[in-house]
């Protein structure tokens, strides 16, 4: 059985446990054990602290990374700007032994962590299609209904894609194919690719500009058909479900990957969360 | 973006920072986390067969403790204090 660490971020575990807790039940039937990191934090998120402080952002991340490492595990995240920080930070510090000593140093003066370099980080929805595979999860469906799906990538589960090298980011598929092996139509939309709205320190700074562009995107998922989100990260899943009743004239509920997977999978629907969803799911 | 995102530490060093993003910054130097943790969190993720704290710095003092002295040794604490520009 594949082992990972797992990461839990700040908005999966303290606003939508229901995907902490689909995302155990899913990888536990798809045969991938999760460990916890113990005492882990926030990952730093990227929009704000990387820009307030690299080598701060980079020092709390390196911290993560340690603990994964002292388990001897790479880590798993079900967090589009969790995996940024940590991916983009673990490949800086793999693969530039001097940045490493640097950031080394912060971390011994402030109580003796050090991080060698060895950890890798994975997206779920990367390893659901490179490890598990579509047509493994295909065969792990219980029938369901068939919907339309407005599948939203968000901004950083592809990008930088020169070192992250997932899939075409401006064309992507990977997610749409788990999504249909989960027995989904992947709709086209106008502006797939755009952000939720959330990101970059846009929703805490001005929320209105946010909900502007979440607005767009939903007008748009509408205008395809859609029956049903499906996001890969807990921010964006806040953005459109929190959007969506502040905004009053949608009604689409919103999935993260893992709910759908437990949905499709017929597993307890008392673990998934939905009902703490704003948008009403009956799916 | 290397270039951007050095300018923009040099621009947060001189002070400009927007409150809210300060008050996000300060949150995590204090508390580990993005967001607090709540009672109707913990009900919500006891309910769901979850620990009700999270194992993360919430559940381990002594990470918290260590966090706050990664804040100090790199100078983020005071950056984040108060008010920007």
């Amino acid at each position: 059985m594949a082992k990972y660490a797992f990461f839990l971020g700040c908005i999966m575990p303290l606003r939508y446990p229901g995907i902490e807790s689909s995302t155990r039940e899913v990888m536990k039937s798809l045969g991938v054990e999760l460990v916890d990191m113990q005492g882990a934090s926030c990952c730093p998120a990227p929009g704000v602290m990387r820009s307030f402080d690299q080598t701060y952002w980079m020092t709390v991340a390196a911290r993560n990374l340690a603990i994964a490492e002292k388990m001897g595990m790479d880590v798993l995240t079900i967090c589009n700007g969790c995996f940024d920080t940590l991916f983009e930070v673990a490949h800086k510090l793999n693969h530039d032994p001097e940045l490493r000593k640097r950031i080394n140093k912060n971390l011994r003066d402030a109580g003796g962590m050090e991080y060698g370099g060895t950890v890798n980080v994975r997206h779920f929805v990367e390893l659901l299609y490179r490890d598990v595979g579509p047509e493994a999860i295909r065969a792990k469906v219980k029938g369901g209904k068939n919907l339309k799906a407005a599948v939203h990538y968000g901004c950083h589960f592809l990008k930088p894609s020169n070192i992250k090298k997932i899939d075409d980011s401006e064309r992507p598929h990977v997610f749409d194919d788990i999504v249909e092996a989960a027995g989904m139509t992947s709709l086209v939309y106008k502006d797939k690719g755009t952000c939720c709205g959330a990101g970059g320190g846009v929703r805490a700074r001005t929320p209105d500009v946010a909900l502007k562009m979440t607005k767009e995107n939903l007008v748009n998922m509408t205008a395809a058909g859609a029956e049903v989100i499906v996001d890969c990260c807990p921010f964006c899943h806040l953005q459109y479900d929190v959007g969506e009743a502040q905004l009053k004239e949608f009604k689409i509920p919103v999935l993260h990957l893992s709910q759908l997977l437990g949905l499709a999978f017929g597993l307890e629907k008392e673990k998934l969360g939905l009902e703490a969803h704003q948008i009403k799911v009956n799916l | 973006m290397d270039i951007i995102m050095a300018l923009r530490n040099m621009a947060v060093r001189k002070g400009y920072m927007a409150e809210a993003h300060r008050k996000v910054a300060k949150g995590i130097c204090e508390t580990g986390h993005l967001v607090s943790l709540r009672d109707e969190d913990k009900a919500l993720r006891k309910k769901l067969g979850l620990e009700d704290t999270p194992p993360t710095v919430f559940a381990h003092p002594e990470a918290l403790e260590q966090m706050k002295r990664i804040a100090a040794v790199c100078g983020f604490d005071k950056l984040v204090a108060s008010g920007g520009k």
